[in-house]
């Protein structure tokens, strides 16, 4: 073998070594930061929306569950929710009601 | 317009439900579908009944209870409404009530009674709750009661409205206790809701009629559902950091939201804010109308002056 030859495969068997460090520095790396992701952002198993009674989940926000560690007893989590949403202004009518908002 | 709209009214939960179909042959089938909603609901989150799911996690010790996906998703609600208001809706509230005196059915609550012996404190707190989905069960410590009076009925609302419009294939319009939902495409004009102190008063109550096309439109009221104990005039809207009824800084909000869930989150924590309520609301874009016990009245965001 030539000097050159064993040059170059010198190079390519540290590029080689270089290459399998990096890819399982970037393995673990996804691997942290899917658990911190995981941990910040608590996910749940929601249920679809159907038109049938009693299955549906109209009205929920996407489920945000209490953090799964025991919180604190005397203070609340802190977890993000979609604000309260807008809707549609009302407008005055003269027509006559069809129902009453007031208290219960 | 509304002439051709017929309202169903009949009791429900303990108050009014009215029903309304833009298409008058699929009112049996929207009444069929608003029965069984009532019935899911009133079983799973009742605190008047010994075996409705929540009492059976108020009565639990402390241990977790499996409960139907009605109550998780009913507690999920209440739960987010208290996250968003800070903790000025807060489910936790249930020894409370029962402490003022709110111990039943409304209907057969005493409306005079002896002083009451109290002390004013913080109630358990939200986050006590602990609601597993995967598992399906729900838990809060010993001692700790929750009331889900903010927001279920506001729940079942959306719920059945947007059910109905659904399987139905029609508008609706489901009212329960004056908390109001609609779904499915409206009337030319809207529908017509007057806006008043008390829900269940007659149709010229004192108020304003505005139209709505989409969302809810809830109304929380210190006026109603009040009762006397000793000197004091109690009523059933608990101020979560004293354990108390919320002082009376507004008579009546009224609010209109993407959903009558929020608009019942927004109206009932606006109780609860006093003053405060002003600014919050207008922070939050929400059309809203909040009345003073004087009879003054305060419009927010886009919240239409009356006809005249």
């Amino acid at each position: 073998m030539t000097a050159g030859a064993a040059n170059r495969d010198s190079g390519l068997r540290r590029v080689a070594r270089m290459t399998r460090w990096l890819v399982a520095a970037a393995i673990a790396a996804v691997g942290v930061l899917s658990a911190v992701v995981a941990q910040a952002l608590p996910g749940s198993s929601g249920s679809t929306a159907t038109p049938s009674p009693g299955s549906g989940t109209v009205g929920v926000a996407p489920a945000t569950t209490p953090p799964a560690a025991s919180p604190s007893p005397t203070s609340p989590p802190v977890t993000s929710d979609p604000s309260l949403q807008p809707a549609p202004p009302p407008i005055p009518t003269p027509h006559h009601s069809v129902a009453r908002s007031g208290g219960s | 317009m509304s002439r051709d709209l017929c309202p169903e009214t009949f009791s429900a939960l303990g108050t009014t439900a009215t029903l309304v179909v833009t298409d008058s042959t699929a009112r049996s089938a929207a009444r069929a579908f608003l029965d069984e909603v009532l019935v899911d609901i009133d079983r799973s989150c009742s605190r008047f009944r010994a075996d409705s799911d929540l009492e059976r996690v108020n009565a639990a010790g402390g241990e977790p209870v499996t409960v139907g996906a009605t109550l998780i998703d009913a507690i999920e609600v209440a739960l987010r409404a208290a996250r968003l208001t800070d903790g000025d809706v807060d489910p936790t509230i249930g020894t409370a009530l029962r402490l003022l005196g709110y111990d039943r059915d409304f209907a057969t609550v005493a409306a005079t009674g002896a002083s009451l012996s109290y002390v004013v404190e913080r109630v358990p707190g939200w986050w006590t709750i602990d609601v597993d989905r995967d598992a399906g069960t729900v838990r809060i410590p010993d001692g700790v009661r929750v009331d889900l009076g903010a927001t279920a009925k506001a729940f079942a609302a959306d719920r059945a409205a947007v059910g109905i419009a659904g399987a139905v294939g029609c508008g609706a319009l489901v009212s329960l206790g004056g908390d109001v939902a609609v779904a499915g495409p409206a009337p030319d004009g809207g529908w017509p809701v007057l806006v008043t102190d008390d829900h269940a008063a007659g149709p010229d109550a004192p108020g304003e009629t505005i139209a709505i096309r989409a969302g809810g439109l809830a109304t929380s009221s210190t006026a109603v559902r009040r009762w006397q104990r000793g000197d004091e005039t109690v009523h059933h809207i608990v101020d979560p950091t004293t354990s108390q009824a919320a002082p009376a800084v507004w008579r009546t909000v009224s609010a209109v939201a993407g959903t009558c869930v929020d608009a019942n989150i927004a109206t009932t924590a606006a109780i609860v804010r006093g003053k405060s309520a002003l600014d919050w609301l207008t922070g939050l874009g929400l059309a809203a109308r909040l009345v003073r016990p004087d009879g003054t009245v305060e419009r927010v965001g886009d919240w239409p002056e009356p006809i005249q």
